[in-house]
């Protein structure tokens, strides 16, 4: 079953994520803190995907999508500042909107959950319709940006 | 074992049926094989990625997940981890059949693999989840009969 994990705490996760990365299609989302013009399905060169992976080790709190301890998107990264995050980058299998919209999703259960003191977290990009009971989410058009709260 | 559809013909079909059904996505492709639910929960949204050849015990195994978070009522994904004993419980049910076939082929490397991921995805989740305090009571309302 689908399961993000800390790439950190599980021996050659690291390796296999650069291994899946330039084998298998995927599309960036959301790098460097900002969205991508254009997501597109791709495989990465091998060269690329290096570059992902040293931005992902980067980031302060980082979960790799896995099944059957291999990777699976979407992988994720945040950076904190006090208790509000930044979404810095998201790793989807595909760019279909009810998929990004599940994958905002997962990121913001999962991030709330795990980071107890989160209480604000930025997705740097507009996204409709994604609901969840514990959090509260506005959309700001203007600044082409969604907003999750803690309830 | 080789394809699922070659090796277990009946059984693939019967499985693929009962995903359609019940409407779960299936997604074909890569090396990825994986259950994912809709995070939200619910009926509707979950999907099954499967690469484009796979065993008849790999469908088995992510088939088992989607009837075991069926049988939970199709909770929201986070539950899983708020009550880690959800997600505890399916991975051993799901992979100690996988595990069984492994040893009734006599596939030595698959089921060592299968033990070794077993293990380490175990050691995962009560390394990380687990806050319940060592012999306290069970939750057994959700996690349904294994």
């Amino acid at each position: 079953m689908y399961m993000p994990v800390d790439p950190n705490s599980i021996d050659g996760m690291w390796d296999k994520l650069l291994q899946s990365l330039s084998s298998q299609k995927s599309c960036v989302v959301v790098s460097d803190g900002q969205a991508s013009d254009k997501p597109i399905d791709q495989n990465l060169s091998y060269e690329e995907a290096e570059s992902l992976l040293a931005k992902l080790k980067s980031r302060e709190y980082v979960r790799i999508g896995s099944s059957r301890m291999n990777p699976v998107p979407a992988h994720f990264a945040i950076e904190f500042t006090d208790s509000t995050g930044r979404l810095m980058e998201l790793i989807s299998l595909v760019s279909e909107v009810d998929r990004l919209r599940n994958d905002v999703s997962l990121v913001c259960q999962f991030s709330f959950f795990e980071n107890k003191k989160l209480e604000k977290l930025v997705i740097p990009f507009v996204i409709h319709g994604v609901e969840d009971p514990e959090l509260k989410f506005e959309v700001d058009d203007s600044t082409g940006a969604t907003v999750a709260y803690r309830i | 074992m080789g394809p699922a559809q070659l090796s277990h013909p009946a059984e693939y079909k019967a499985i693929l049926n009962d995903l359609e059904v019940n409407n779960v996505s299936i997604k074909y492709g890569d090396d990825s094989i994986a259950f994912s639910p809709n995070t939200a929960g619910g009926p509707l949204g979950n999907e099954i990625l499967l690469p484009n050849e796979f065993s008849i015990s790999a469908l088995r195994h992510e088939y088992g997940h989607f009837l075991d978070h069926q049988a939970l009522g199709s909770p929201r994904y986070i539950e899983y981890f708020k009550k880690p004993e959800l997600i505890l419980s399916t991975e051993r049910r799901q992979y100690l059949g996988e595990i069984r076939t492994a040893r009734e082929i006599g596939d030595t490397s698959a089921r060592r693999t299968l033990i070794e991921n077993y293990l380490n995805e175990k050691n995962y989740i009560i390394d990380r989840y687990y806050q319940r305090p060592y012999g306290g009571k069970v939750d057994t309302t959700t996690v349904g009969g294994n």
